[in-house]
């Protein structure tokens, strides 16, 4: 019977006496995943951690109608 | 065109001095680890020893063998020797004294780094002599594996300082050395840089009692001695990279402003106590078997880089600190 699934911390524990570097270097591969989702809500509940505002990315657009721009025509006669 | 000569002539004649008085260091260093005198006979204390031990490389007679391919077996040693030497381009000496400063140095270095393997494949192969080609062999399998952790542990570095400049990862750390937060990491690199270099204990491809001398068994006078720089510029670079990405390069610590001459004695400082550590471990450690070697690189330390990989970039992205 598969031992990692009905004694998983035994199997750890042998897992990290046969094969330590890849013990290892899965335990401490899982912290970063693990803490891109546990610490930044415990940073913002227990830490007061105000998220930065968004940097802009686009310019706002005025609420208002759209003004057409006159008076800055060609003249008729271009060669005078 | 002239200008740009004599600054490579600036960079390159004290890097080539510097690389005779290292084997000097060496020979002397291991024989105080070893109890005996070294070499104290040419000069005052030895001091032109390893000018006496040029001279004589320079004046005997290049032997090339019958059956080697002439032109490669001449060609490979000149081969290892520049491309050793033109990784220095983009190393900063202090704060804006560099050859040239790209903005994308590391990629360079590394690229450059990468190509060196073909002067060792190339000196095996040509060479036409069982025991240079397995010496070349063990020596291409080393050089390749150990690119992987190596470019895993210089992608964490640039991944934290944001950056490909090696002058802005040393400004990175005015704060604090990376070697303070990278410290597992930092063992790590050790490992590496000793098995690029191919240093004891993983000095496989020379390993005398088993292939007399490895890829260069058959390169005698100047081409040996061009493999000979070769290999000691390679440790050179190695050891101010590992000053550059873990000790904060030519920075003076406590935030000391300093001349731009200080600047570059301080990373001098920095890169001999590194080369002190390869002597060090060369004088400790017995060599491991070439399987050993393998085993270590592939099924060690390249899953921990993979695992350090991961756990620092979630870090940063969990406390939003990336710098760029």
């Amino acid at each position: 019977m598969a031992s990692y699934i009905f004694r998983p911390f035994e199997f750890v524990r042998r897992m990290a006496v046969e094969k330590p570097s890849y013990t290892w270097a899965i335990g401490i591969g899982l912290i970063g995943p693990i803490g891109v989702v546990v610490i930044p809500p415990i940073r913002r509940k227990y830490f007061g951690y105000v998220p930065p505002e968004r940097i802009p990315t686009t310019y706002p657009i005025p609420k208002r109608p759209r003004n057409s721009p006159s008076g800055f025509e060609d003249p008729d006669d271009i060669s005078s | 065109m002239l200008f740009f000569l004599l600054e490579s002539f600036i960079i390159l004649l004290p890097l080539l001095g510097s690389i005779a008085f290292m084997t000097l260091a060496e020979r002397k260093v291991m024989a105080s680890m070893q109890r005996r005198v070294g070499p104290n006979v040419v000069g005052f204390y030895g001091t032109l020893q390893p000018f006496a031990d040029g001279l004589k490389l320079l004046l005997k007679e290049a032997v090339i063998p019958s059956h080697a391919n002439k032109v490669i077996f001449l060609v490979s040693p000149f081969i290892t020797l520049s491309l050793a030497l033109m990784g220095w381009a983009a190393i900063p000496f202090a704060k804006g004294t560099a050859l040239a400063d790209l903005s994308l140095g590391v990629l360079f270095l590394m690229a450059v780094s990468s190509l060196g393997v073909y002067g060792v494949l190339l000196a095996g192969w040509s060479a036409n002599s069982k025991y240079a080609f397995l010496g070349s062999l063990r020596s291409s399998a080393q050089l390749v594996s150990y690119e992987l952790p190596l470019a895993m542990v210089i992608l964490i570095i640039v991944s934290i300082t944001g950056s490909l400049s090696f002058l802005q990862i040393v400004e990175f750390q005015q704060g604090v050395w990376l070697i303070i937060p990278l410290l597992p990491l930092s063992l790590v690199w050790f490992i590496i840089i000793l098995a690029e270099t191919n240093r004891a204990p993983f000095d496989l491809p020379e390993s005398e009692s088993e292939l007399v001398a490895g890829f260069m068994v058959e390169h005698s006078a100047f081409p040996f001695a061009f493999f000979f720089l070769g290999e000691y510029a390679s440790i050179l670079i190695m050891s101010v990279l590992t000053s550059i990405f873990f000790f904060g390069g030519y920075l003076i610590p406590f935030g000391i402003s300093s001349s731009p001459f200080l600047q570059s004695f301080v990373l001098g400082l920095k890169s001999s106590l590194v080369f002190f550590f390869f002597i060090w471990v060369r004088a400790t450690l017995p060599r491991v078997r070439f399987d050993q070697l393998m085993v270590l690189c592939w099924c060690s330390l390249l899953p921990l880089g993979f695992a350090f990989f991961v756990l620092i970039i979630c870090t940063l992205v969990a406390f939003e600190a990336t710098s760029y």
